[in-house]
């Protein structure tokens, strides 16, 4: 496969925090080793059909304010969550921000107590404990998952390290069941809740992550590894990242 | 009354003091501290006589314009011959406000000046609508900005709403009629106190205001100078006189070189002023981008992904890039994804008059965040401010 299409869901509902720049940089990065690239930016009114989706080799997400997501949670709770379930149990590769990260659960409590009801895809939930809790703010660096370090599609591309770094600001907290695995462990910061140290999720190739900056800006080698499993390739050319890495190591300071 | 009198009386003493010291011992600019001491003994102060404007209290609010559009307005009121009290040092909060008029009005006699022209903070918009009795009220726009401050455009946009519910006023309020996110506040207001400004370009032609996006704030301005009588040539006049706040569009010669500053510190004001750069109106060679992540900037610096790429790649073309601040590599990578390659340098954070003064490039373009303009400014003038 010599193609990434990237199949970009509510682009103008999700978009907080520059959350766009992850398609950019994806596009980018996926061009400069040849490969052709194409986005389907997907929003309410886009009618799927199976041969609309069989082009499409990344589903991302990005992240809302909870106004935006109770206008699109219906629309991605009918047709589309059948696709997008479909697609990812499949292997197929996503990425998926914050809010839309909380999508993937059984539900999420809005901070007012109300419920919506979440896609069930993985086993987890969220809840916002409204003023009694703070938002969980700050710069955030996280331990990857060892199995996603080990899997030939990080590893051969991963010219940075075991580290993520990002910005998370977030209100709701989200507990995964066991057994399910956590994108990686928080040092500092807050990650998915400010009790187990987890931050994320990571299911196949499904990939759900608080972090923001936006988060694939300074981690090249998540970006990657999902350009390597998009176009199937386990080895990408090696690109010039040094001004990257350095903001990656210099990240790990802010996050104090 | 004689409460009163002593509660202002002790306040303005302890005001011009605290300023002075912080001041002469250079321990900040003397705003905020002072007004928020003040604010701390005796939260009333604002019910105190002495603070009485007599022609109005002209607030202006929202996340870009309302530095521009206070310094116009108190500009246009002073050239017709009024008297006006205002924060030019851009200290926007309630505190900086206090101290602004407590240092100008008399430690006896109180306000003596016809107006107050006030930028409000969007967050403090609430406190200062139902502490300070405004008369006029001009809302800019509202567009996402240090979301980690302000959170989410939904919220502060409510928290305007409850204020102007729980006010009982005979308050005029001006919008932009394009910024439809701000026009359901019109609900709060009777049909005669509301008034829609536009964005003709006739008026911003005669002063020395650059881009579109400032015609809005030319406009407002003028609309509230013919709301207190001002006539077509003392407003003609009052515009060719006008100079650019610090910082916005503001032109500084220095070591050497010509810095036109625009700041440029969220992704509307960033492409409002890409796209004026693309175009041939100024004649440059070097761009310098600044970005701190300060508590005034947000700490999270994600917005730059929010820039166009492609208004970065067109006003970057052919003029030799720099960055600098405390997040001057996250700037770098975000052009470098917009396919601006060449980066000619990096100042960091700590740049000075000698390392700009090596850069090449006579005319420079430079587009800071709030916190590295104001280090850009105390760099090259010795000062942050005024």
């Amino acid at each position: 496969m010599n193609k990434l299409t990237i199949g970009w869901f509510y682009p103008k509902e999700l978009n907080l925090y520059g959350d766009r720049g992850n398609v950019e940089i994806l596009v980018v990065r996926a061009k400069s080793r040849g490969f052709s690239t194409e986005v389907l930016e997907i929003d309410r009114g886009t009618n799927l059909s199976p041969a609309y989706f069989e082009k499409i080799n990344l589903v991302f997400m990005g992240g809302g304010p909870d106004l935006a997501q109770q206008n699109v949670y219906k629309d991605f709770l009918g047709e589309k969550s059948l696709y997008i379930r479909d697609f990812l149990e499949k292997g197929g590769v996503g990425l998926f921000i914050c809010g839309s990260y909380q999508f993937l659960g059984n539900h999420y409590k809005l901070a007012n107590g109300s419920v919506l009801e979440g896609l069930g895809f993985l086993d987890f939930y969220t809840d916002h404990f409204g003023a009694s809790k703070t938002r969980s703010i700050g710069n955030i660096v996280v331990s990857l998952n060892r199995t996603l370090l080990a899997n030939p599609y990080f590893k051969n591309n991963n010219y940075v390290g075991n580290t993520l770094v990002g910005f998370e600001n977030h209100g709701g907290r989200t507990y995964l069941s066991e057994g399910l695995d956590p994108l990686g462990v928080t040092h500092r910061k807050y990650g998915n809740n400010d009790k187990d140290t987890t931050e994320g999720v990571l299911y196949r190739n499904t990939v759900g992550t608080y972090l923001h900056g936006p988060v694939l800006a300074r981690n090249p080698h998540l970006a990657d590894f999902l350009i390597a499993k998009s176009v199937q390739t386990p080895q990408l050319e090696k690109l010039d990242d040094s001004v990257i890495i350095s903001a990656h190591t210099q990240s790990k300071e802010l996050a104090r | 009354m004689t409460y009163n009198v002593d509660m202002y009386f002790l306040s303005s003493l302890t005001v011009r003091f605290l300023s002075w010291f912080i001041r002469t011992f250079k321990l900040g600019n003397g705003y905020t501290w002072p007004g928020h001491l003040v604010l701390k003994v005796f939260p009333n102060i604002w019910k105190s006589s002495k603070l009485h404007f007599g022609k109005g209290v002209i607030l202006i609010s929202g996340t870009n314009g309302k530095t521009t559009t206070a310094k116009l307005v108190s500009h246009l009121l002073g050239f017709a011959g009024y008297s006006v009290t205002t924060n030019a040092s851009g200290a926007n909060l309630t505190n900086g406000i206090l101290t602004s008029i407590l240092l100008r009005a008399g430690v006896f006699c109180g306000v003596r000046d016809d107006f107050a022209v006030f930028e409000v903070d969007e967050l403090y918009l609430p406190f200062a609508l139902q502490r300070m009795s405004p008369t006029h009220l001009v809302l800019t726009n509202l567009s996402r900005d240090q979301l980690d401050r302000y959170g989410e455009i939904d919220t502060i946009l409510s928290c305007w709403e409850s204020a102007l519910c729980s006010i009982d006023l005979n308050l005029k309020i001006f919008l932009d009629v394009e910024a439809t996110n701000l026009l359901p506040l019109r609900e709060h207001f009777p049909t005669e106190n509301i008034s829609f400004y536009g964005s003709s370009l006739d008026l911003l032609e005669k002063t020395a205001l650059v881009g579109s996006f400032n015609a809005k704030n030319v406009n407002s301005a003028v609309l509230m100078a013919k709301e207190f009588g001002l006539n077509s040539s003392q407003i003609d006049q009052g515009l060719q006189s006008f100079e650019p706040a610090f910082g916005r569009g503001e032109i500084l010669s220095k070591i050497g070189k010509t810095f036109y500053i625009f700041l440029a510190k969220n992704p509307a004001s960033f492409n409002n002023n890409l796209n004026l750069l693309k175009g041939n109106f100024l004649d440059f060679d070097s761009i310098l981008f600044l970005l701190n992540d300060k508590i005034p900037d947000g700490r999270d610096v994600s917005w730059i992904y929010d820039i166009d790429p492609v208004l970065l790649r067109e006003a970057c073309a052919n003029k030799r890039v720099f960055v600098g601040g405390s997040r001057g590599l996250d700037m770098e990578i975000r052009l470098n994804y917009a396919h601006v390659t060449d980066i000619v340098g990096d100042f960091g954070a700590a740049f000075t008059r000698d390392s700009l003064s090596k850069a090449e490039g006579e005319k420079v373009v430079v587009l800071p965040n709030y916190s590295s303009m104001l280090e850009f400014r105390r760099v090259l003038l010795g000062k942050n401010i005024l």
